[in-house]
């Protein structure tokens, strides 16, 4: 039934070895594009203009219900990928396998704070915001500044963590008071659009999501990327999507920027019937090298089961620093480009190739006239099954190994890029499971209030018995239980080239010390060699008994010392902020940022199948990020940053004479900021680090 | 109590299994699967009030058990599905997208309630 809308380490393992070099050809891309790309507008971290939300009332005003439980055992791989635990953090009794290769780096922690969360998001531009999930989440530093953006807010700190933006606390004004959402703003804002949900019309913004951004130390410049899906005139989604590339116009980026668009909407078509675009250019990310800004996307049709293929957008940075009224841009469509077999003949499409970024001014690939790295991996349909959408066994032991070439041409009005491939034969990766918080699959307790609320007929509130009636217009079912958070695909997470390796890692199913399955982390320490003739360096994982590594970033410093940023979850944490050391040499113990422990269950409305249908997926990532500024590396990863238990989340409407003025955010007086919304409790940690 | 009970239930199965391998067609009338198929994510961010996922419609799920395949069932208009199975550990596969559980338990006892997603790949 579909309810009514509501209102209102381990570590390692392991190492490399013997890896060969399988399946070595390559395969030429298929088409370049060359387009030139118009200024299309400027943009700033100032707020729009807007119209104060009145909302804060129940039944909740913008979500919607769904129905009905279930007997089913978890999803997982069936094989056993094994690795040694190792205990955590630095100097500790770490145990290693015999021959393993560790880090020789231990991270010191400089300092931390809590970036952007769910109220922030939800509550900026005067609450002309949806409840969303997952953040996604984007940073980058430099010139003295962090920038970090998620779905859908963006804020720039110091790096002692105070927001450098202007306080707009005074005209953020929600429910009638000035709300303080700590000098964030609105994505929407920031890329000059009107709100994301005008909460007094009704009238829907475009619908912008999956933000990534890097700085350049050689241009001294800040790049955004977002992708952005528009409106049609009734409202409803259109089918196109652009991607929104700003430019920051000098080094300091609380000032202006230029904005470039990108249609992507018909990017990737080819002649496997059923799979023709209109596509969606999801999950975009940002590299760069010496002489271009990279962007790359996953191509899905909107209207087939299949997969288009990964995309590449090569812009010439030099222009786009300069703020150039026309940009020159190569497209590529890397479908049929791997020589791999797949259900559409003997190659493959990329997927999810994620462009490098690299630290500092001299990291660059200068062979083969500039050359930009990627890196991909193929355990999901996408790559082995692009045709049918269906049928793999999600486990590989390959990744792909991606040079784009002469890349100096991207300065010339005739830029003649090469894109070539190697398949890497590594170890294996499989699907991982769902993460797995305390009270995973039990009853919501107090910590996790919307939760609980839903099951709730007892308690009395300002809308009668039963806290269900604050948040549902008809009754839902009362059987919602603690979620298992997602826990990612295979598909390659953020990757750097610097000194001289690739680096990259994705999320995989491991099974620590031969027990119980678990998702971690499968890494790749890779040497390009000007894309001739790649080779492992290393290669390992991290595991570990009784805890969940996803959504790995990967940040190095010019000496080649690194931090691998993530979120832990396990039988004894809730979602919390952790990373590693990485060089060379492979991974080192893992821990949990200071700060970044996890202070409750994650209690997001896609959690909950009153909320999402039966079976929710509970939405967290759907990625980290590492930068590196200097000899520090900062990393962020989405957690839960506060714990609000089920009184102070209804406050006023269980009949308090104190707290927030709107339901679910435990702020101590209307206005004040908030530990969370009604709908989610996600929030962002961001740590600085010296490996 | 459990102590009593526990012969029982094994009794209990024993006859159950035995009626099965004397009459299938009796056994798949009392035992197999039903409930609800969703695909998604639809969109990169879910949005509180949007759908994030839908009914997988036309999605075809395969039940297999030892390498043969056991039965096959249509996702319905409104997103549900109902198979006649033996008891006993399948594996599933679907016409479309990754599915999730990939493998499921089927009840001596009664039919059994397993929700599956597909997943679009969509982040």
């Amino acid at each position: 039934m579909r309810k009514s809308v509501l209102r209102g380490m381990l570590v390692l393992a392991v190492c490399v070895a013997a890896t060969a070099v399988a399946g070595a050809a390559s395969a030429p891309a298929r088409t370049l594009v060359t387009q030139q790309v118009a200024l299309a507008g400027t943009g700033a971290p100032t707020t729009g203009a807007f119209t104060p939300s009145a909302d804060g009332g129940f039944p909740l005003q913008d979500e919607f219900a769904d129905e009905d439980e279930d007997d089913a055992t978890p999803p997982a791989f069936g094989g056993s990928i094994v690795n040694r635990s190792l205990s955590r953090g630095h100097g500790g009794n770490s145990i290693a396998a015999p021959g393993v290769q560790r880090s020789k780096s231990n991270p010191g922690f400089k300092t931390g704070f809590e970036g952007l969360n769910f109220f922030q998001q939800r509550y900026a531009r005067g609450g002309n915001q949806f409840s969303i999930e997952p953040p996604d989440q984007a940073l980058c530093v430099g010139n003295g500044y962090v920038f970090e953006a998620v779905n859908d807010v963006v804020n720039i700190y110091d790096k002692s963590g105070a927001s450098v933006l202007p306080d707009n606390t005074a005209t953020n004004i929600v429910a009638g008071f000035p709300t303080d959402v700590n000098h964030a703003v609105d994505l929407n804002s920031f890329f000059g659009y009107a709100p994301a949900i005008n909460r007094t019309t009704g009238v829907a913004g475009p619908e912008l999501t999956d933000p990534t951004c890097i700085y350049d130390a050689q241009t001294q410049r800040f790049f955004v990327v977002v992708l952005t899906l528009d409106r049609g005139s009734n409202g409803g989604l259109n089918l196109v999507n652009h991607l929104d590339l700003a430019v920051s116009a000098t080094s300091d980026p609380t000032g202006a920027w230029n904005i470039y668009k990108t249609d992507v909407t018909n990017d990737g078509t080819h002649t496997v019937p059923g799979n023709a675009c209109p596509c969606l250019g999801d999950y975009p990310h940002i590299g760069a090298d010496a002489n271009g800004i990279y962007l790359t996307t996953n191509s899905y049709p909107w209207n087939g089961n299949g997969f288009d293929g990964a995309q590449i957008y090569a812009f010439s940075k030099a222009q786009l620093a300069a703020g150039a009224t026309s940009v020159t841009m190569q497209h590529i469509d890397t479908f049929g480009t791997v020589n791999a077999p797949s259900d559409a003949g003997s190659t493959q499409p990329g997927f999810t190739v994620w462009p490098a970024q690299s630290p500092g001014t001299g990291s660059f690939e200068s062979a083969n006239n500039g050359t930009e790295y990627l890196l991909s991996s193929n355990a999901a349909d996408e790559a082995t099954h692009p045709v049918a959408g269906t049928g793999g066994d999600y486990v590989s032991s390959q990744v792909v190994v991606w040079s784009l070439k002469n890349t100096a041409s991207l300065n010339s009005f005739t830029p003649a890029l090469s894109l070539t491939n190697k398949v890497l034969g590594t170890e294996e990766y499989a699907i991982p499971p769902k993460q797995h918080q305390p009270g995973s699959g039990s009853a919501p307790g107090t910590n996790a209030p919307q939760g609980f609320c839903i099951n709730d007929t007892t308690t009395p509130t300002i809308a009668g018995v039963g806290c269900w009636k604050l948040v549902f217009a008809a009754e839902p079912a009362h059987n919602e239980v603690v979620s298992t958070p997602d826990s990612n695909d295979t598909r390659m997470q953020q990757v750097t080239f610097a000194n001289g390796k690739l680096w990259g890692a994705l999320d995989t199913a491991i099974n620590p010390d031969s027990g119980a399955q678990r998702a971690g982390v499968a890494y790749f320490v890779v040497n390009p060699a000007g894309g001739a003739t790649p080779r492992l360096v290393n290669q390992g994982y991290l595991g570990a008994a009784g805890t969940d590594f996803t959504y790995p970033a990967i940040g190095v410093t010019p000496s080649g010392r690194g931090v691998m940023a993530f979120t832990v979850t396990g039988d004894s944490h809730y979602p919390s902020a952790g990373y590693a050391s990485i060089d060379a040499g492979g991974v080192g113990a893992w821990t949990i940022a200071q700060g970044g422990e996890g202070a409750a269950p994650d209690d997001g409305f896609s959690s909950y199948k009153s909320q999402v249908g039966n079976p929710p997926r509970t939405r967290w990532g759907d990625y980290g990020a590492a930068a590196v500024d200097g000899n520090s590396i900062w990393i962020a990863s989405e957690y839960i940053a506060q714990a609000c238990d089920y009184t102070a989340w209804g406050g006023r409407f269980f009949g308090a004479s104190t707290g927030d003025n709107k339901l679910g955010t435990c702020a101590a007086s209307p206005g004040a900021a908030g530990a969370r919304g009604a709908l989610g409790n996600w929030s962002t940690r961001i740590s600085q680090l010296t490996p | 109590m459990r102590t009593i009970l526990a012969p029982l239930v094994a009794a209990v199965s024993i006859l159950l299994a035995v009626a099965g391998s004397a009459g299938a067609g009796r056994e798949t009338l009392r035992t197999g699967l039903f409930g609800t198929v969703r695909e998604g994510p639809t969109s990169p961010v879910c949005i509180a009030g949007e759908p994030c996922t839908r009914p997988a419609v036309g999605a075809v799920l395969t039940f297999s058990r030892g390498g043969t395949v056991a039965g096959r069932a249509t996702v319905k208009a409104d997103g549900s599905y109902r198979i006649r199975l033996a008891a006993g550990r399948y594996t599933v596969n679907s016409s479309r997208r990754r599915l999730e559980p990939a493998t499921v338990h089927v009840r001596v006892t009664r039919p059994s309630r397993v929700d599956f997603s597909l997943d679009t790949g969509i982040r």
